[in-house]
């Protein structure tokens, strides 16, 4: 419509002051004004339903991608950790079917005078009312510091119905925790399940699993 | 016409509007995908580097081990030029404590991330005296055999040499406890009497009169058989290990070659001139063959016929003989160690009875040093006193021994060196390599025009010898090229020892090669 006013002053036709009378004979027919907003409303709708469903698609999988890099983030420390503790004065020492939502460690701190050096005590557990991995110095002891590692960890592992004393996930392993250590020898089976409500989608889920081999 | 014309004017460029929204926002929709694909992608790749500079970092923790093992330093390229590996980059540093212990730090450098690791290695000496008395696949002590135990070094300090001669006996330990602290002393554990294998050891009870009595512990495998007969006496534990024992692995020396030695009747030579091969060394009777220490030699036989004497003086340092076929100590032949210092004799013999028997003793009197054989049959002469210790394939232990395990034994001679591992863990990579910015080796190596060396030959030489105490007031040695320590480990610079000082060459090896403990 700009582009047609613009036309007109260009043309001159205004300069005199005074319109020419009788019908137009440019723009739109009210037809052709309905049948173009009708067009754009359609190209309006469709785009604002693609761009909602592009911006969840997208929204979803950014916080599907972010589950699951705070799952890979979080074993890794995990696994980390205990790569540095001492296979013998690891607890509790559970080969599957056993497991258990908490290990007792202590890390290699290098040598002093000739001998090796360990860590105060250490442990990384699953605590259920907050669905957090806490990782504790000097667990059980006055002096005990708590640190949170992570959240949003679930109460059963993945497919794991839990409470039925069943192996429900067919990993072996009956009402397993969503964080489960199986030690086996000199390394640890670190299991992870991590369930996060979003606003879109309702829950969602991350795993991970590692295994992590003790150096000392 | 006009108007039509100014009709269609007039609605020109409405449809490219629209276009133009449309490419806009899917554009933008586009961008905003590609902008988080992007930043996804990122974040996968930076937690891909981590864990490839953790990996680069164990791979340097293995190359270093690997160099320590095969007699060099532990290092492996250095900080300014490190060696290429996979994706990315690694060096390692090493550093002795006061304890023998080497403590590797190993850098792992990936694009994105870097990654440090600590390793602390043991240095073990499995010397071929410390087994004692030792029958790898049968031991036979014979009825009445009295297996004692002295530390001439320890006795040392009491009595000189010439003393410990005749009062040998009085200074036998028995059972006593290694770790024990002797003069503000503390021994190491590994020092205590010991007989053992790991096939059959058999314990006779009754000689010529004596009962057994063996003040030693046992050293077994888990498949030795043991059998000691009633009235036999064995002081120490007598429970089996978890694995085999280990021998040590002998290795032949490459010297260059001399002419045999034949000495006849009555003359009398020394030998000084060290690491030489004689083919056959021969003495015949009345002759005597001196040999002063420190002194090595390889040969294929090493023959001391009836009335000759194989005399050694490791006063000065200790005799070493490798032979490769055959030992012959005739009947009536003496071999005599001036010094009686158990340490200061070590015949190692490479051969096994595939053509001949490759051990014969039968010689008289007294022998103080080690006896290696670790492929041959042994039996030990009837009526010697043999102070030090005896290692064989078998060794059969004949009636009425007088067997006396001298802890002086134990040395590094023809020892095999282990390097364990006992202490791994994960260390934070100092500021100036945790920043790719700062420190981009990629980038040196570009600038340079050159590539990475690899790390099997990255291992570094040794230029420079620096003492220093660390951080936590202890003292450690750097061994490596000049400028490669790590300073961020050193608190105080005690000693630097450089190529060119007269200190550094005095520990050289002929070729100019620094020996490595």
């Amino acid at each position: 419509m700009l582009r047609v006013r613009h036309s007109r002053l260009a043309s001159g036709r205004l300069k005199s002051g005074r319109l020419k009378s009788g019908r137009p004979k440019s723009g739109f027919s009210l037809v052709e004004l309905m049948i173009g907003l009708s067009l754009v409303t359609v190209l309006l709708v469709n785009t604002t339903v693609l761009l909602n469903s592009t911006t969840a698609a997208t929204t979803s999988s950014q916080e599907q991608l972010d589950l699951d890099n705070l799952a890979s983030q979080l074993l890794d420390r995990i696994a980390l950790a205990l790569m540095e503790a001492d296979k013998e004065i690891t607890l509790p020492q559970n080969v599957a079917p056993q497991h258990s939502n908490l290990i007792n460690y202590q890390s290699s701190m290098g040598l002093t005078d000739g001998d090796v050096v360990y860590s105060d005590p250490s442990r990384i557990e699953f605590q259920l009312m907050d669905s957090e991995v806490i990782w504790t110095r000097n667990a059980g002891s006055p002096e005990a510091q708590d640190v949170v590692w992570g959240r949003f960890v679930r109460e059963f592992l993945f497919e794991e119905t839990g409470g039925n004393l069943a192996d429900d996930n067919d990993n072996g392993l009956i009402d397993e925790a969503g964080l489960s250590f199986n030690i086996d020898g000199s390394s640890v089976l670190i299991r992870l399940t991590l369930e996060k409500e979003t606003r879109r989608n309702g829950p969602i889920t991350a795993q991970a699993w590692t295994r992590a081999t003790f150096r000392n | 016409m006009k108007t039509k014309n100014t009709s269609r004017q007039d609605t020109e460029g409405s449809a490219l509007l629209a276009a133009l929204l449309v490419v806009m926002t899917v554009g933008a929709l586009s961008a905003t995908a590609i902008q988080m694909q992007v930043s996804s992608l990122r974040q996968q790749e930076t937690a891909n580097d981590r864990k490839r500079a953790f990996y680069l970092a164990e791979a340097g923790l293995s190359e270093a081990l690997l160099s320590l093992r095969d007699g060099g330093l532990g290092q492996v390229g250095t900080k300014a030029m490190p060696a290429g590996f996979g994706e990315g980059y690694v060096f390692t540093s090493a550093v002795e404590d006061a304890y023998g212990n080497f403590i590797v730090h190993s850098t792992g450098i990936a694009p994105r991330a870097r990654h440090r690791l600590g390793l602390s290695i043991e240095r073990q000496v499995l010397s071929p005296g410390s087994l004692g008395f030792f029958g790898d696949e049968a031991l036979t002590v014979g009825g009445g055999t009295q297996l004692s135990y002295v530390d001439s070094v320890r006795a040392d300090e009491k009595l000189d040499r010439e003393s410990l001669a005749g009062a040998v006996v009085g200074l036998v330990i028995p059972g006593a406890t290694p770790t024990e602290e002797y003069n503000g002393t503390v021994y190491p554990e590994n020092v205590g009497p010991r007989f053992g294998g790991n096939g059959t050891i058999d314990v006779e009870n009754v000689g010529s009169g004596a009962y057994t009595n063996l003040q030693a512990d046992v050293v077994r495998g888990p498949a030795a058989v043991l059998d000691i007969q009633l009235g036999a006496t064995v002081s120490g534990a007598t429970a089996a290990q978890a694995e085999a024992v280990v021998m040590p692995k002998l290795n032949w020396p490459a010297f260059a070659l001399l002419g045999s030695v034949n000495l006849t009747t009555g003359i009398s030579e020394a030998l000084t001139t060290t690491e030489n091969h004689y083919p056959n060394v021969t003495v015949s009777g009345g002759a005597v063959l001196r040999i002063v220490g420190p002194f090595r030699a390889s040969m294929d036989t090493l023959t001391i016929a009836t009335g000759a004497t194989l005399e050694i003086d490791s006063s000065a340092g200790p005799v070493e003989l490798h032979v490769s076929d055959s030992v012959n100590f005739a009947g009536g032949s003496s071999v005599t160690n001036v010094t009686l210092d158990a340490g200061g004799l070590h015949l190692l013999v490479h051969g096994d009875d595939s053509v001949a028997p490759a051990v014969q003793l039968r010689m008289t009197g007294t022998f103080h040093g080690v006896l290696y054989a670790p492929l041959a049959a042994v039996a030990l002469p009837r009526g010697l006193a043999w102070t030090g210790s005896a290692v064989a394939r078998t060794l059969d232990i004949p009636r009425d021994s007088t067997l006396i395990f001298d802890s002086a034994v134990i040395s590094e001679v023809a020892a095999q060196i282990f390097y364990i591992p006992i202490s791994w863990n994960l260390l934070a990579a100092p500021k100036d390599i945790a920043n790719p910015m700062a420190y981009n080796p990629e980038a040196t190596y570009a600038g340079l025009g050159i590539t990475a060396a690899t790390p099997a030959i990255a291992w570094q030489p040794v230029e420079q010898v620096i003492k220093y105490e660390g951080h936590d007031e202890k003292e450690y040695v750097y061994r490596g090229v000049t400028g490669g320590i790590d300073v961020d480990l050193v608190a105080t610079t005690l000693e630097t020892i450089n190529a060119i000082d007269p200190r550094f060459i005095d520990e050289a090896e002929p070729d100019g090669v620094f020996v490595q403990r």
